[in-house]
């Protein structure tokens, strides 16, 4: 199985490179080593072959954390792919995967964006971004967004606030299919680890050297870039208001 | 197991593909959580953290499944409804509807207050009125047309709803006998048809099944708990699913996709049995003990062979053996799944029983993992009602035992009723139209003719609580409180683990909107001020719906107050007992106690005693209009809300590559659908997701309602464009006979 299929989005990566470049020399150099070890470093797995795209956590987000119409915190894209009546329709949960090595918070120039310690979720102090919008360009997964609201940077923290009281994250508790699971990747005997580790998973763009901490089983990586190189029909839905896949 | 003594059977290897993929890792990835259905969890309602905020337990209303909800109120404002992990049928989850509930309770475009119409019909124009005023003037022109024509005059509908008794009681006090419910618009040829079969319609074992076979029934799509979650369990543990459709549903997507020739169903099923009985493949002794007619059947089934099959469907004569092998060596954990909706073709009732027969042939039915009765519900009480319903006239189009004798009389055909009326052959005149949780102008095809029916009216009267296109019609509009602001008759569905839920206020009554019951006694009051009733209206509703909900529980364990505080009551569980029918300890509801491939119901009364197929119509450079759902929309009830439309703001119609290439039409581009009943302007999806000679488009656009200003003036309606037809046993309305001409603009 292809779990390497590059993004062909090659004006994109061009871009980002260079920021990589810019970023490296603030930045710890990564030597493939694990980032700073975290007692705890929640996660989540999708698993699509559960996935019917039903967009009931995209919505169970929108509502839990009041996100405006026309951004999305959480969103899921579905991938039609092949010719009558050899098709297929997959599905792709997307979210911020609260890496690593986090590329915005690498950029971010007043320290509002950081990395949580005592659970590795990325966060935004709205009371600090100024809203430059610098973490948005960054992002290699178009994981945040401006908030028209707040004014500033927006993103999936994976429901930090329901966490703390105990609750599953919104879009956890509300799928019917169990196709996303949560938990600390770091507990070996959590329901999470153990299914990374006996099922074989992905990562979204792994060449951005980003370190995702979120997880897919049988995920269709490719796009309708895509379909040139394999002279294939292939459709991304990204149900997102007003942005396509990036 | 089978019956030994035939010798030696194929044994198919059920292949493991689909599903799983390429991933090899099956023992372990079986492993993922699953939802805890069927309750028993002692995890109490979940508490409130934040100072101020309330944790209210309720039942969803996005849809009929009516999923466990607990909702997260503060200072009076609901913030988030979570799912139930506590209930049996949903297990906590929640779909996007669901959560979607927050914006049907604060759409700008909800019905406020009594609108009371000042221009045409359908102009939009609009005064607001106060309660008094509403409840006089609808009830002075009932009571009008019950002076005048006598309360047969009076057409009935509603669709099923936990309070929709009160309406229906309503209607039956003041003496009509013509009720339009729900039923002939989805699911009445299902009922007949398996009713008549194999005494009513089972639950599917869906999680411990080893084939499942699935007509339609889009359940990864149109959701019905708990199957839509045991179907992905099933699968997780590597059930073989096939999906016949003329189109790739997400359903088809997660199993193998058959893209049948529309409307040609029967015949596969025709030659399942066939080949069933040709090489022996049946239940022998489930056959010999537990049904009747096997000899007239194997009789029937000689001339449907897989071959002559295959030149109806276009599936191919291999696939429809290894298929009838397959089904057999999986045997008794096989899902010959029912369906819902039924509005597909005017045989379907006679396609239903084929499903019912294919069951009692492989014996898949009182087994694990195969079609079983047993998930009762919870008894609840009745309030006394003080007075009787009326004597009342016959129906007004001759809907009853002699002219429909296998249909549900009570409910109505409306197809037929409609026909009826059009053609000025009614017993007498209906003049008056209420409706109540209903949007028939959207949900009856042709709507060109329920335009026409409702020139016929004096009087259209609307209960609803948003301006749905049937809403805008009307002469007057009620509002009724949204699910999330009243308390409700109790929730009391069959289920494995029997339970009882409560839908209860999570907030107050927004604007001036009511709840049914109040609008009942509210109509009640002034009609018998209008109108001399034998025994007055306001004596049947005399009592408040916290008396009637405590009627229903008087022989419950459990009270009213503690219910609200509690959400649910889950009944003592009971251990699933498979063999009880096999073993002949129980009787199927048949006339004859067993499954019946010679239907006696249908003989009887002068229908085929065993399905016969008849090839399908074709049109010439026409294609078929199908239609179905999304997983965010329900029927055309809920386009309109803006979280969900955001997913979606418009339908568009699916469109088979080589057909749009063939007229020059490319994805995206509108075009012109013409039907013989009418044209929409729609958007061409071009996908490979659909056979050539069909065309889809989901269900709900297109609204005439300007009142909804999130999704007026999008999309297509289909019910413009479905010519009318019905199902011919029991006027179920059959929404996919209709041919359309795809065009450029």
């Amino acid at each position: 199985m292809d779990i390497e299929t590059e993004h062909t989005d090659s004006g994109r990566r061009r871009f980002l490179k260079g920021l990589a470049a810019a970023g490296a020399a603030a930045l710890p150099v990564s030597t493939g080593a694990a980032a700073p070890e975290r007692k705890k470093q929640y996660g989540m797995l999708l698993d699509t072959r559960r996935c019917v795209g039903c967009q009931a956590c995209a919505v169970s987000c929108r509502s839990e954390n009041d996100v405006p119409l026309g951004h999305e915190r959480s969103w899921v894209e579905q991938i039609d792919k092949g010719s009558y009546p050899n098709t297929t329709v997959k599905f792709l949960p997307r979210l911020c995967n609260q890496c690593s090595e986090p590329q915005c918070v690498s950029v971010c120039p007043t320290g509002a964006t950081y990395k949580r310690e005592q659970d590795g979720i990325v966060v935004v102090d709205n009371d600090i971004c100024i809203g430059c919008k610098y973490c948005i360009q960054a992002c290699p997964y178009d994981a945040r967004f401006l908030n028209p609201k707040t004014g500033v940077a927006d993103k999936c923290d994976f429901c930090a606030d329901r966490l703390a009281q105990g609750r599953q994250p919104a879009c956890i508790q509300t799928c019917f299919f169990r196709a996303r699971i949560f938990g600390d990747l770091n507990d070996p005997d959590s329901e999470i680890a153990r299914l990374i580790a006996t099922n074989p998973v992905t990562v979204l763009r792994a060449e951005m050297g980003t370190m995702p901490n979120v997880f897919y089983i049988a995920a269709e990586h490719m796009g309708e870039a895509d379909a040139r190189h394999y002279d294939q029909h292939i459709r991304v839905t990204t149900y997102r208001s007003t942005r396509e896949r990036r | 197991m089978k019956d030994g003594a035939s010798g030696a059977k194929a044994r198919v290897t059920l292949p493991r593909r689909g599903f799983l993929g390429a991933c090899a890792a099956v023992g372990a990835g079986a492993a993922l959580g699953v939802r805890s259905l069927g309750g028993g969890t002692a995890a109490a309602m979940p508490q409130p953290q934040d100072a101020g905020v309330s944790v209210i337990p309720s039942t969803c209303n996005m849809c009929v499944n009516r999923c466990g909800i607990v909702c997260y109120v503060k200072n009076g404002v609901l913030e988030k409804i979570d799912g139930d992990p506590r209930n049996p049928l949903s297990g906590g989850g929640l779909c996007a509807k669901g959560q979607a509930g927050v914006m049907q309770l604060y759409d700008p475009d909800r019905i406020k207050y009594p609108m009371i119409r000042t221009g045409k019909r359908g102009e939009g124009k609009w005064r607001r009125a106060s309660w008094d005023e509403a409840f006089d003037y609808t009830a002075d022109h009932l009571a009008r047309i019950v002076k005048k024509h006598g309360p047969q005059a009076l057409l009935w509908s509603s669709s099923t709803e936990l309070s929709e008794a009160f309406f229906v009681k309503l209607g039956k006090y003041i003496g009509t006998p013509n009720f339009a419910r729900h039923a002939t618009l989805c699911l009445a040829s299902r009922n007949v048809g398996y009713f008549a079969t194999l005494g009513g319609v089972p639950g599917s074992d869906l999680a411990n099944a080893r084939y499942i076979l699935m007509f339609g029934a889009n359940r990864l799509e149109s959701f019905e708990t708990p199957d839509n979650i045991t179907l992905v369990e099933g699968l997780a543990r590597g059930a073989r699913l096939v999906v016949v459709d003329p189109r790739m549903t997400v359903t088809a997507a997660k199993g193998q996709w058959l893209p049948i020739r529309p409307r040609t169903d029967m015949a596969l099923t025709l030659a399942l049995m066939h080949v069933l009985i040709k090489h022996d493949l049946y239940d022998k002794t489930f056959v010999r003990n537990a049904t009747v007619g096997f000899p007239a059947l194997k009789a029937h089934v000689g001339k449907y062979n897989p071959e002559w099959a295959a030149k109806e469907t276009g599936i191919p004569a291999a696939t429809i053996v290894s298929m009838a092998h397959e089904m057999a060596a999986a045997a008794p954990a096989v899902v010959i799944y029912p369906g819902r909706r039924s509005s597909w073709y005017t045989n379907d009732t006679q396609f239903r029983r084929t499903l019912g027969m294919l069951t009692g042939l492989l014996g898949a039915i009182d087994a694990r993992g195969a079609s079983n009765f047993g998930a009762g519900a919870v008894t609840l009480g009745d309030i006394e009602w003080e007075i009787e319903p009326l004597d009342v006239a016959e129906r007004v189009d001759g809907f009853n035992e002699k002219n429909f004798p296998l249909a549900a009389h009570e409910d109505g055909g409306y197809v037929h009723l409609r026909d009826t009326l059009l053609q000025g052959k009614g017993k007498y005149p209906v003049k008056g139209w209420m409706v109540y949780k209903q949007n028939p102008l959207a949900a009856m095809l042709d709507s060109s003719k329920t335009l026409k029916l409702m020139e016929q009216m004096d009087f259209i009267g609307v209960i609803d609580i948003q301006p749905s296109q049937t809403a805008w019609m009307a002469d007057i509009i009620l509002p009724e409180t949204t699910y999330l602001e009243r308390l409700d008759p109790i929730w009391a569905p069959p289920a494995r683990r029997k339970f009882i839920g409560i839908r209860q206020p999570v907030v107050a009554p927004q604007f001036e909107s009511k709840p049914l019951l109040d609008i009942i006694k509210g109509l009640a009051a002034k009609l018998d001020k209008r109108h001399h009733f034998e025994t007055p209206l306001s004596k049947a509703f005399n009592f408040t719906i916290e008396q009637y909900v405590d009627a229903q529980l008087k022989a419950l364990p459990i009270d009213r107050k503690t219910l609200m505080k509690e959400g649910i009551w889950l009944a003592p569980p009971e251990t699933a007992e498979f063999g009880r029918y096999r073993r002949g300890e129980k009787k199927f509801s048949t006339p004859s106690g067993k499954i019946e491939f010679v239907a006696e119901r249908f003989q009887r009364n002068g229908y085929p005693p065993l399905p016969v197929y008849e090839p399908p119509k074709e049109e010439p450079g026409k294609q078929r209009l199908v239609t179905g759902r999304p997983a965010w929309y329900t029927h055309s009830s809920n386009q309109n809300n803006p979280w969900l439309n955001a997913l979606q703001p418009e339908n568009d119609i699916w469109i088979h590559p080589d057909v749009a290439h063939a007229k020059g039409i490319r994805d995206g581009e509108v075009v012109r659908v013409r039907s013989a009943a009418g044209e929409v302007r729609i958007k061409a999806l071009v996908t490979p997701r659909i056979r050539k000679d069909t065309v889809y488009m989901a269900h709900g656009f297109g609204s005439r309602s300007t009142g909804q200003t999130t999704v007026k003036g999008r999309g297509g309606a289909d019910e413009t464009l479905m010519v009318s037809q019905a199902d011919t046993i029991t006027n179920n309305q059959a929404l996919h006979e209709t041919f359309v001409e795809i065009l450029k603009v």
